[in-house]
């Protein structure tokens, strides 16, 4: 190839210039003294042919200097010879380069830490071999809109009946009891088809993986452990594979352990993973879907076809088993797709697209800059133009010098990123980053530097680029002949920066405003009443195993008596266990009808969060009662099965009528009748978004079950409850654990964080756009009111009064921000919709925050024009007058 | 210079490739052996020569190597590369074709009505 033999050219030449200086100059006098020699044998004296060979070779320097050309050298050497001079004139303007390298390193390095996460979150493949083959499978509700988890039964049917997988395995992450010691611990853990790993590409770090057989009803129990349990518990002891642990009271053999770098983040901080022991029962059970699903297609199989596939196997399931599958189709998302979704993917878009804004903001900031600083260089520029340097030339040297600056801003800003990449990542709860990829680790990696780079060089120059053009219609004799270095307000400077303003302003409005709306959602969520006092509340979670606790009397008699435990705990107001707790994120809901009213068809009918309860909860969470009475010991499984409702449920059904006493139908077939005793207050559901559902209590003596919550009021003064707790549940069964035991504070906290996190970034951002706005807007005006300095003075001389000036200034200046403001929130109202499913009781078009921040900003634009118009009405007429 | 006509652009890289087709040689040597060729009949500026040998080195189609010359010095002498060879082929294809059509133009007569 050509060009790789001029670049190879290039460089030799580059590199061994001296060599290459030699060289040129030993072989232009060879032939000299050559034709010399020739033409003294001719007969000619030397001294004449001498001066003969010398004239007719021509002179020597612009030969060699044609050579170096024709080598590419020329172009390097002036690129040099430019960045020497942008070196020097950056550093003849202290100010301005540290001005401009600290905007553009501050909208660099945000852009940079954003893009780490976009990098981490949703561009970076999964770390198994072939990902993009990897998809998560959903059951999909099409009336609905909804995707949700999968029944055993419907699993093992689309294992069978489909021709685009290769393998399709199901995950469910359970709390595992282990025993360490005579101490029990409750872990999450996972149970997995036994082809799991194998369908993922990953290989057990020691030992073996799953055979086939282990998943099949009856097979003895292994488990397969993460590194950190095998640190942690075992003390990386290489012995470890074959050794017998108690998992739920069972003992069970360990038969591997999976290497560090293994983390599948739809699974959370998994640290035990064992086959599925599903139960023949089990495995014909379609209602109860509870499945996680991955699959891998098969190669070359277009993700329509697989989908199609599954899709097949859904009609036909449909039509055999309408009772459960009627209406449910498959969905599919690509597995990396639905991690990044859990992680935040979208959140990190819409953060994205705005710190990009950001930048833009920066850019515009310093453009400004170049091109006031590029017309106060008119007069070097008109000089140079007039000694004979090209325009093309001049222009060359004008953009070197402007990526010079772009370059150090890249250069800092990668500080500025180290530090936001940091910040973001500690500002995720603990609890949420398992379930992001790489632990929610972030870093500044190569990725991002070659990131940092490329926006430095495209916004370079782009933005270099049109002040640099700017100089091209200088008019060299009139600068020359005017002899001076200012240009009137209205030459095309001016022009230039104003348009740059107002493009400015209105990229700054939309920032602003879509940050103003998530942090009015962020202040209602803080003021949102959550319906119970989160204030001294503990919670901790109790899972009790299937195979000890096989009986109801078990069941219930191990909480009654764990909540009689709790509450004679020092410091314990009340306590109660309860199904579902708020903000866990975890629902539980039936299918109900109002009995003597004729029901709706079975898959019309309505939804209720159905939740299990001691009787102690309603106060133990200072639910108020609002009519009836509330649960009660004397409940029992032997008497009338009553429930307490919410409000919504009571105003659903009977706005004029009275609740107490009426009776409802739920369950499988509605085969189970409840009397309703009471009415509460409504809390917030399974999180901060979900309000107002209608909701069942039962009493846990009544329905009971195995997974409850503990809801602890600690007095002032109660101190760390965790370990009384701990004693506690020991007490009542010394194998039993609890775990996840937390303050309702910290829950909420998780549950928030999404918003929480977004929100700090982009107030944070919004606080920055606001600022270099602001100093957009100073800079311009700093500008135009130093360019008419003069005609101030002959205004002042003219009797103006300095009020008369300063507001002249100010309304120029809020007339270019106010066009600016229009479009900007013209803008902001296309694209504020975009972040709805982010907001929280807030519109998209929420009219107090757009008004708010427009206030906003026109108070910083106003004092932004007012201290440059304060020190123009401050000049001395005569000396402004002089001056030109 | 006497009354020799200008060479046309380009023509200059053609006759170089040519005349070190033939064998390796120096700078001094192509311009002589030029000369020689056309008797005489295409002056070139000499200076002109080297820009025209770096270029043409530029672009890979002619290598040079130090060496001796005929009276003992160190001279650089230039080769033709493969590339160049391919290049040279073309031009003297595209220069036949050029001569040839302007020689037909230039030999019309006019026709008799």
């Amino acid at each position: 190839m050509s060009w790789q033999a001029r670049c190879t050219s290039l460089l030799k030449s580059a590199l061994r210039r001296q060599r290459m200086e030699q060289d040129m100059d030993a072989e232009m006098r060879f032939h000299v003294t050559s034709y010399t020699e020739d033409l003294v044998r001719s007969g000619i004296s030397r001294q004449e042919a001498e001066r003969m060979a010398r004239i007719e070779f021509g002179r020597l320097e612009p030969i060699k200097e044609d050579c170096r050309q024709a080598r590419g050298l020329r172009l390097l050497d002036e690129t040099m010879q430019d960045l020497r001079y942008a070196g020097r004139m950056l550093r003849k303007s202290p100010g301005f380069a540290a001005v401009a390298v600290l905007t553009l390193a501050l909208g660099i390095g945000a852009n940079t830490s954003i893009f780490s996460i976009v990098d981490a979150w949703i561009l970076k493949p999964l770390p198994y071999p072939e990902s993009s083959r990897l998809v998560s499978v959903f059951t999909a509700d099409v009336k609905r809109n909804q995707v949700g988890s999968t029944s055993p039964a419907d699993l093992y049917d689309w294992r069978q009946d489909n021709q685009a997988f290769e393998t399709i395995c199901a995950f469910s992450t359970p709390i595992f009891t282990l025993m360490r010691g005579d101490q029990p611990e409750q872990i999450v853990g996972s149970r997995v088809n036994a082809e799991f790993f194998q369908m993922l590409g990953v290989r057990p770090q020691l030992g073996r993986g799953f055979l086939a057989q282990e998943d099949q009803p009856g097979a003895e129990p292994v488990a397969m452990i993460s590194h950190a349990l095998w640190q942690s518990h075992f003390a990386a002891e290489r012995g470890i594979v074959g050794k017998l642990i108690s998992v739920n009271g069972r003992s069970t053999t360990i038969i591997g352990v999976l290497p560090a770098s293994f983390h599948l983040p739809l699974m959370g901080r998994s640290n035990v993973w064992m086959p599925f022991a599903f139960s023949e029962d089990e495995l014909k059970s379609r209602g109860l879907r509870y499945l996680d699903v991955i699959g891998r297609v098969k190669p070359g199989v277009p993700f329509t076809r697989a989908a199609g596939s599954l899709n097949a196997v859904a009609r036909r399931l449909e039509q055999t088993y309408p009772a459960t599958n009627k209406g449910k189709s498959v969905q599919l998302h690509t597995v990396q797709e639905e991690i990044g979704k859990q992680g935040g993917s979208e959140q990190a878009l819409i953060i994205f697209w705005l710190v990009g804004c950001v930048l833009l903001i920066a850019c515009v900031n310093v453009a400004n800059l170049i091109v006031g600083r590029a017309v106060n260089r008119q007069r070097e520029m008109s000089v140079r133009l007039a000694i004979g340097a090209g325009k093309a030339r001049l222009l060359r040297q004008l953009l070197t010098e402007n990526l010079v600056l772009f370059l150090c801003a890249a250069a800092v800003s990668v500080l500025f990123a180290v530090w936001g990449v940091r910040w973001i990542a500690q500002s995720i709860p603990h609890e949420v980053r398992q379930y992001l990829p790489n632990q929610g680790v972030l870093q500044v990696n190569s990725e991002t530097l070659l990131y940092t780079l490329a926006i430095a060089l495209v916004t370079g120059l782009l933005f270099g680029f049109a002040p640099a053009v700017h100089c091209w219609r200088i008019d060299i004799s009139h600068n020359l002949k005017t002899g001076t270095s200012r240009i009137s307000a209205h030459s095309g400077g001016t022009r230039l920066k104003n348009s740059l303003i107002v493009g400015e302003v209105s990229l700054a409005l939309v920032v602003l405003v879509a940050s103003g709306l998530l942090v009015n959602s962020l202040l209602r969520m803080y003021a949102s009443d959550p319906g119970f006092n989160p204030n001294g509340l503990v919670t901790a979670q109790v899972v009790l195993s299937d195979a000890k606790y096989n009986t109801r009397a078990r069941v219930t008699d191990f909480y009654s008596r764990l909540v009689e435990q709790m509450q004679s705990l020092p410091g314990v107001k009340s306590a109660a266990a309860v199904l579902l707790i708020p903000y866990s994120g975890s629902g539980n809901q039936t299918r109900y009808a109002i009995d003597g009213q004729q029901p709706a068809a079975p898959d019309e009918l309505p939804l209720v969060r159905l939740d299990v309860t001691t009787p102690g909860y309603f106060a133990a969470m200072e639910i108020p009662l609002v009519r009836g009475r509330l649960l009660s010991e004397e409940d029992r499984q032997e008497t009338l099965p009553v429930a307490v409702i919410n409000q919504t449920m009571a105003q659903r059904h009977w706005l004029h009528d009275d609740p107490i006493g009426k009776r409802v139908r739920y369950g499988v077939n509605l085969k189970s009748m409840l009397t309703i005793v009471g009415v509460v207050k409504d809390t917030k559901g399974q999180n901060e978004t979900d309000l107002a559902q209608p909701e069942i209590y039962v009493p846990h003596k009544q329905l009971p079950a195995r997974s409850m919550r503990l809801v602890i009021r600690a007095g002032p003064g109660a101190g760390d409850l965790a370990n009384g707790i701990r004693q506690a549940t020991m007490a009542v069964d010394k194998e039993q654990a609890v775990a996840e035991i937390q303050t309702m504070d910290q829950m909420m906290e998780q549950m928030r964080a999404p918003l929480v996190v977004v929100g700090k970034i982009t107030s944070f951002f919004a606080g920055l756009t606001l600022f270099l706005a602001a100093l957009g807007i100073y800079g311009v005006m700093v500008y135009s009111v130093a360019a008419r300095k003069q005609e101030f003075g002959i205004r002042m001389a003219l009797g103006a009064a300095r009020r008369d000036l300063v507001s002249l200034v100010v309304g120029q200046g809020l007339k270019l921000a106010s066009i600016g403001m229009l479009i900007g929130l013209a803008g902001a109202f296309g694209v504020t919709r975009l972040l709805a499913f982010m907001l929280y009781q807030v519109s998209p078009t929420d009219a107090t925050t757009f008004v708010c921040i427009s206030l906003l900003f026109l108070a910083v634009a106003a004092l932004a024009c007012y201290l440059p118009a304060r020190r123009a009405s401050s000049v001395d007429p005569t000396i402004a007058l002089r001056c030109e | 210079m006497g009354k020799q006509p200008d060479l046309l652009q380009g023509t200059l890289d053609m006759l170089i490739l040519k005349s070190v087709s033939l064998e390796p040689m120096h700078g001094y040597g192509i311009l002589l052996r030029i000369q020689q060729l056309s008797e005489g009949r295409l002056a070139i500026q000499q200076g002109s020569l080297y820009p025209a040998l770096y270029r043409l080195e530029h672009r890979g189609l002619i290598k040079a190597e130090w060496g001796e010359s005929d009276n003992n010095r160190k001279a650089k002498f230039y080769r033709l590369t493969a590339e160049g060879r391919r290049q040279l082929k073309a031009e003297t294809d595209n220069w036949a074709r050029l001569s040839e059509g302007v020689i037909g133009v230039l030999k019309a007569v006019p026709e008799k009505s």
